[in-house]
């Protein structure tokens, strides 16, 4: 049988509980701009949305919590035991700044890095530096 | 032929009355709409029954935010300060009552995947 379609008004009263669920008064709904539930769906989407990335990187974390424990378990002897993160992860782009210090503080570990190996080889050979 | 994009907002009508220093502001709210159809008034029956629906619908464009004009006041504005409905008046007032409703269902659409489809009536 085929169902008669809603009217306005019944379309408006069916969805009345589901905008105030995404935080309109009755008043808004009912007497308010019509087009603010527009606004009120895109708004409820986005807080979703922020939810999902919330528990995507707890997940994360989480993650990584385990790996740490479980890599320090079964870690050979005397091998440096792995540490949990010192800061949370950076979740907003860096800026300028930011990247040229992030550049120099690699390039400093890059450096000492290759200072090292430099030591050890010359050790190695049995050369001693000039 | 008028053509509309699917989240174009309609603005409400604002009719100024020169004698009295007075602003009508013609819109609907959901409230007002569901209250036209408790009277058993039909959008749709403005094509087929204007003499009579298209006043009706004037009347109740008032109500949102002046509703204690009377039907009177309202035909009188109507017939005699307008002299009828001005071209293009009935096509907005069917689209500020659509609003509510179609606030509702572009919702659904709210980021359209292809922006260049409209909607014409």
């Amino acid at each position: 049988m085929e169902q008669k379609p809603l009217s306005y008004g019944e379309v408006f009263r069916k969805l009345c509980p589901q905008y105030l669920h995404y935080g309109m008064t009755w008043e808004q709904y009912w007497h308010g701009d019509p087009w603010m539930v527009v606004h009120y769906s895109r708004a409820h989407d986005m807080a979703i949305q922020q939810r999902n990335e919330e528990l995507w990187l707890q997940g994360l974390y989480i993650h990584d919590a385990f790996a740490v424990v479980l890599s320090n378990a079964f870690a050979a002897k005397g091998s440096v035991p792995k540490k949990y993160l010192e800061r949370p992860l950076d979740i907003f782009p860096k800026t300028e700044e930011e990247k040229e210090a992030e550049e120099e503080r690699e390039l400093r570990k890059m450096v000492k890095q290759l200072n090292a190996w430099e030591k050890a080889f010359n050790a190695n050979s049995g050369e001693s530096a000039p | 032929m008028a053509s509309k994009e699917v989240n174009e907002v309609v603005k409400p009508i604002i009719l100024h009355d020169e004698e009295n220093q007075r602003d009508y502001t013609l819109e609907f709210d959901r409230e007002t709409v569901q209250w036209c159809e408790q009277r058993g008034f039909k959008v749709e029956d403005v094509g087929d029954y204007p003499l009579t629906k298209v006043p009706e619908l004037f009347f109740y464009a008032f109500r949102m935010h002046h509703k204690n004009v009377s039907r009177e006041k309202t035909n009188r504005i109507l017939f005699d300060d307008l002299g009828g409905m001005p071209e293009g008046m009935l096509e907005r007032l069917i689209q500020l009552y659509s609003a509510p409703y179609d606030a509702l269902t572009a919702n659904k659409d709210a980021a359209p995947k292809n922006p260049k489809m409209t909607v014409e009536f």
